[in-house]
């Protein structure tokens, strides 16, 4: 009976020994870290997020009332305001 | 001696009898049979396992890679887009390739790498870009097309005003007369295609007042104010009014429009806003809101891209034209095989030349002080003045073409005025006065080729192209305006005129070869 006992354990250790390998071996294997996509991911950004450029507006139009004007005084244009009866439709 | 060796023979087979009986009786050995049977199967398992495990592993690892590569390629449309917008307000593409030959992810980790090569066919409205990304060993490309609007473009009219009036017998639009059937009958039933896409637009940011009578309009109306008749009219399309309002039960309460005027596009493409399962006059056909975000059957609201006149300064193709004072220019455009030669006179009557340039097929002419014209453009070409444009007479396309194709475009952009000085007068491209004075009229008739004061002389005004007006006019002067429609110019336009990109369409592609 004790020479069945020593048998068993003798196996059992066997195989708890090639569990142990199979699961070492397994946990070995190169895991990909994360999914892109970034819905999960806690900054809230896309993972490959950082060389994206986002189209934004224009932050500063430029404003044409910037620009200055050297024109010399035009008589002409003195008489185009005159008339303050012209008509004034398309 | 026989007996004794039988004996012994005897006795073996006891012995081994006795032992075999006596193994299986006991049954000393099975439990280690018994382990190492179950020790295989379990290795066996556990190995076939680890084999899905790892086949597995490797089809995920996999389609991350294609994930990122995909990431990678949408990462290389958005920077063409950052690169295209850069410059779009001044109407030029920037179609110079991308290389990103380390692409990383947000913690500074290499994913790969990626290109992008930009398409600008024709230099008309899409850009086509094409991004192909590597992440290990996958090779993904996304082809994006790029949408390009200007509204500098896309409106027969648009007004900057709380107010704007139209007065009688001007015309907007032409009639479509399109007989596809060839029954001698038009197609379309008031004269506009179904297609809004293919109709004149006019875009009023406050009122417009029909104040004359017989004001027509083939194609489509928005006012950010009201549209009101106080004379009388027809606008044979939509109206876009945002005054336009309804009841929580849909009922019509304000069309925006007021007034003397019939609306309609006379097809039947129109909701059953009242829920009566009718579609009628209750209904309001054909007339629509203008909202902000444009939504169900509205359109929205569109604010003017401004024009940045340092830009053309600085990108002018007529450096003699810009002295270190103003001056005025007095200029007649004339064909010159593939390109428009300027030929500079001494003074408005346009009889002593003082000088000639050929200007590039695609050129900006600018000039510092007020410009005179006249005559014939070859190719794309933009007019800015950092004053007043004279429209001294007709001005078209080379041999009287009067609509912009691939090589035939202009736009005339004045810093203050656009004056109309012939009293007849045809005048094809693009038209901007953005009113730096603040006049009470930016596009002004009042004045003839002698630069006289002649308000009743006007006779007739045929223009092919569309108007941008910051404030009012008084063309009204002329009798007989046609305000024709180019929608050639909305795909053809001459450089400089701000555009917005719109990405509208990503698919994927097969990689190019070699990548």
């Amino acid at each position: 009976m004790r020479r069945e006992i020593r048998q068993i354990v003798q196996g059992g250790s066997l195989t708890f020994f090639l569990c142990v390998v199979l699961v070492f071996a397994a946990g070995c294997v190169k895991k990909p870290k994360e999914l892109p996509g970034g819905a999960e991911k806690k900054e809230g950004l896309p993972v490959l997020a950082q060389n994206m450029v986002y189209l934004t507006n224009r932050s500063e139009p430029v404003a044409s009332k910037n620009l200055t004007f050297e024109d010399s005084p035009d008589p002409f244009k003195k008489d185009k305001e005159a008339d303050f009866l012209e008509v004034k439709a398309d | 001696m026989k007996t004794q060796q039988t004996k012994t023979e005897q006795k073996w087979v006891r012995k081994l009898k006795g032992s075999v009986l006596s193994s299986l009786h006991n049954e000393r050995g099975v439990a280690l049979l018994s382990v190492y049977i179950a020790s295989l199967i379990i290795g066996v398992v556990a190995s076939a396992t680890f084999g899905v495990s790892f086949s597995e592993m490797k089809h995920i690892e996999r389609e991350v890679s294609r994930l990122q590569g995909y990431a990678a390629a949408e990462a290389g449309v958005q920077n063409a887009m950052a690169q295209i917008s850069v410059n779009a307000y001044t109407g030029f593409i920037n179609i110079n390739p991308i290389d990103v030959s380390d692409f990383q992810d947000v913690s500074g980790n290499s994913v790969g790498d990626y290109s992008v090569t930009i398409n600008y066919p024709d230099e008309a409205d899409w850009v086509i870009v094409q991004a192909t990304a590597n992440v290990q060993t996958e090779t993904r490309s996304l082809e994006a097309r790029i949408f390009l609007e200007s509204n500098f473009s896309k409106y027969l009219v648009y007004a900057d005003s709380t107010s704007f009036a139209s007065g009688s017998d001007a015309q907007y639009g032409d009639p479509d007369y399109t007989d596809a059937y060839g029954d001698g009958e038009p197609d379309y039933p008031e004269l506009v295609p179904p297609n809004e896409d293919d109709r004149a637009s006019l875009y009023f940011t406050g009122d417009w007042v029909l104040s004359g009578s017989n004001v027509t309009l083939y194609g489509d109306a928005h006012a950010e104010g009201e549209i009101q008749a106080t004379g009388s009219g027809d606008i044979n399309g939509d109206t876009y009014s945002a005054d336009y309002d309804e009841n929580s039960s849909g009922a019509v309460t304000d069309s925006g429009v007021s007034g003397s005027v019939q609306v309609g596009d006379g097809f039947d493409d129109d909701e059953d806003r009242n829920g009566d399962f009718v579609v009628d006059s209750s209904d309001y056909p054909d007339y629509h809101d203008l909202t902000d975000a444009g939504e169900e059957d509205s359109h929205a609201t569109e604010t003017l891209v401004e024009i940045d006149h340092s830009f053309y300064a600085t990108n002018n193709d007529t450096p003699d034209f810009v002295g270190a004072s103003a001056q005025n220019r007095f200029l007649e455009f004339q064909k010159n095989g593939a390109q428009t030669e300027i030929v500079e006179y001494s003074n408005n009557q346009y009889s002593t030349q003082i000088g000639s340039q050929t200007i590039p097929s695609s050129a900006i002419v600018y000039v510092k002080g007020d410009i005179y014209v006249k005559g014939e453009i070859e190719g794309r070409v933009t007019v800015v003045s950092s004053d007043d444009i004279f429209l001294v007479d007709d001005v078209s396309y080379s041999n009287g073409q009067k609509y912009a194709d691939a090589d035939h475009s202009t736009a005339f952009l004045a810093k203050d005025k656009l004056f109309f000085l012939n009293n007849n007068l045809e005048t094809s491209g693009i038209l901007y006065a953005e009113n730096s004075s603040n006049s009470s009229v930016c596009f002004d008739a009042n004045y003839n080729t002698n630069l006289a004061y002649d308000p009743n002389s006007k006779n007739d005004l045929h223009l092919y192209g569309n108007r941008v007006i910051n404030g009012s006019t008084n063309l009204s002067l002329y009798d007989d305006r046609i305000y024709g429609y180019d929608k050639n110019l909305r795909y053809y336009r001459p450089p400089g005129i701000p555009v917005v990109p719109d990405l509208r369409i990503v698919r994927e592609v097969d990689p190019p070869a070699g990548s």
